[in-house]
């Protein structure tokens, strides 16, 4: 109804300004188009700056739903590879390759899902790779995996998909 | 919505469990659990971490259709004792709980031993 009674009025009022523009033989009047010209200009300039201004806004909220879209897919692997990690650290003896296989799974993710963190989560990652490639003291030589080593990587990564899950979590209240 | 806290807790609790430092028995359910309720208690075990007792125990309840039918449905769930050993606080619905429950009873069977046997 409302549109209706808007496009009634926008056809009435274009049909005043041609009788007014007839009338007044605004055709043939250079101060008319000179001024006409004036507002095209400065509607010219401030459309360019607006087209301009949301294809960037367009590129940088891509880029964000990009991000928040491979955040849950990560947390989905993590806890997948959480418990494979979990379950090998139970029977340790004769699965230690199998865990370091995982391992370097685990490190692949973070690896990747680090670069679209910031924060606390971001810092927890690269801990986590850390903890996971076992840097010796100044990045020298290698820790050995022992057992201990393990559980306690283990208990960290739960730590890290704890926090991507509370971090997936907030992306969606802010998205609601 | 789940507490991270709490998923932390019982994935300490497996961590304790599977290195042999927490050990679990196998017990009666306390009767403020069993009392005044249709449910059943299947396997109870009853366990210590830094000095706080819990238990790990499956219940059977009713699923009610209708008023008349219903069928059985079945949850782990993880509690807090008191020294007098009465349920303080529970939880379940995580799956962490169904994972330290296989394993409390892995354990209790002494299943390990008798593959180790066989190894």
């Amino acid at each position: 109804m409302g549109y209706k009674a808007a496009f009634y009025g926008a056809v009435g009022f274009l049909m005043v300004v041609v009788a007014v523009a007839l009338k007044l033989d605004v055709w043939d009047s250079k101060p008319f188009w000179d001024e006409a010209n004036k507002y095209g200009l400065f509607f010219t300039i401030f459309g360019t700056l607006f087209a301009v201004g949301t294809f960037l806004y367009v590129g940088m909220f891509g880029e964000k739903l990009k991000r928040r879209h491979r955040i849950p897919e990560t947390h989905k692997d993590l806890q997948q590879l959480l418990i494979a990690v979990r379950q090998a650290l139970k029977d340790w003896k004769g699965r230690e390759n199998d865990i370091i296989d995982l391992l370097h799974q685990v490190q692949g993710h973070l690896e990747n899902v680090s670069q679209k963190l910031d924060g606390v989560e971001r810092s927890s990652a690269k801990q986590l790779v850390s903890s996971i490639s076992r840097e010796g003291v100044f990045y020298i030589g290698r820790r050995k995996l022992t057992e201990e080593v393990s559980w306690k990587i283990q208990r960290k990564l739960q730590k890290f998909v704890t926090q991507l899950g509370a971090k997936h979590q907030d992306n969606e209240v802010e998205r609601l | 919505m789940n507490d991270s806290r709490f998923s932390n807790m019982v994935a300490r609790l497996i961590e304790e469990t599977a290195r042999g430092r927490m050990s679990w028995h196998l017990s009666n359910p306390p009767r403020n659990i069993t009392d005044g309720t249709e449910d059943l208690v299947n396997l109870y075990f009853e366990g210590r971490f830094k000095g706080t007792p819990f238990a790990i125990y499956e219940i059977r309840y009713k699923s009610f259709t209708d008023e008349d039918s219903f069928y059985w449905s079945s949850t782990v769930v993880l509690s807090i004792l008191d020294e007098g050993d009465r349920v303080l606080w529970s939880q379940n619905n995580y799956k962490e709980i169904n994972e330290l429950y296989d394993d409390v009873r892995r354990k209790a069977s002494g299943v390990d031993r008798l593959l180790d046997y066989f190894r």
